[in-house]
C-alpha cells in the first residue's frame, strides 16, 4: 500500500510537471521550442494522468486488480509476450538495411544516417549484452 | 506433452477458473495446458500436482 501511496505521488507531480511544461510551451514566443514543450509536456501530463486513473480504478476494484496482477505474472503471457518481442526485433532486423538504403538513396543529411545506424548497433550490443548476461545467470 | 489434467480437475469437481485462481494463473494457461497446447515450466507443473495431491508423472504424460 505504502508503495503504491508513493507512485501515486510520483504520478500527481509528473501531472504538475506536464501542466507546467505546457503551460511554458504556450508561453514561449520562439515556436520551435514552444511545440516541443507543449508536445512533451502533453505526453507526460496524458501519461500520468492515465496511470492515476488507472489506479483509481484498481482501489475501487480489488477483483480486477488480483486479475491484472495474475495476467501479468502468468508465465504464458510472459512467454507470448517474450516470443512477440523476440520476432519484433527479427523484423526490425529485416526493415533495417532496406531504411538505411532508402535514407541513402533520398540524399538525407548525413548525420540522420549515421543517427540510423548507431541506433541499430546499439540494438544489437543490447541484445548481445542480454544474451551473454543470461547465459552467465542460467 | 499429453496430461491427465481436465480428468483430474473434473473428477475433484473443480472448474478451470477455480484452478486458475488457485495457481496463480490466468483461465486461458489452464485450459491450454489441458488442449496440450501449452507446457507448463517445471515450477508450475509442480503445484498443479501438488493441487491434486499426486505426483507430476500422475498429471503429465511424456513419451518419446
Amino acid at each position: 500500500m505504502k508503495k503504491m501511496e508513493m507512485r501515486r505521488i510520483g504520478y500527481i507531480a509528473l501531472l504538475v510537471l506536464g501542466i507546467i511544461v505546457v503551460i511554458a510551451g504556450v508561453f514561449i514566443t520562439e515556436q520551435r521550442w514552444g511545440g516541443v514543450l507543449i508536445g512533451v509536456g502533453a505526453g507526460v501530463l496524458g501519461m500520468s494522468g492515465a496511470q492515476l486513473i488507472t489506479q483509481q480504478v484498481m482501489i475501487k476494484n480489488p477483483g480486477l486488480s488480483k486479475q491484472v496482477a495474475t495476467e501479468q505474472s502468468d508465465e504464458r503471457n510472459i512467454q507470448i509476450n517474450n516470443y512477440a518481442k523476440g520476432k519484433a526485433f527479427d523484423f526490425l532486423q529485416v526493415l533495417a538495411l532496406p531504411f538505411f538504403l532508402v535514407l541513402i538513396l533520398a540524399d538525407v543529411q548525413l548525420w540522420i544516417v549515421l543517427l540510423a545506424i548507431v541506433l541499430y548497433v546499439a540494438d544489437w550490443v543490447v541484445y548481445l549484452w542480454y544474451m551473454n548476461r543470461r547465459m552467465k545467470e542460467i | 506433452m499429453n496430461n491427465r489434467l481436465a480428468d483430474l480437475r473434473r473428477m475433484q469437481g473443480v472448474t478451470q477458473e477455480e484452478l486458475a485462481d488457485a495457481l496463480e494463473v490466468s483461465r486461458q494457461t489452464i485450459s491450454s495446458i489441458e488442449n496440450g497446447r501449452y507446457n507448463p515450466s517445471i515450477i508450475l507443473a509442480f503445484k498443479i500436482a501438488r493441487f491434486f495431491g499426486t505426483t507430476i508423472e500422475q498429471v503429465f504424460i511424456w513419451e518419446e
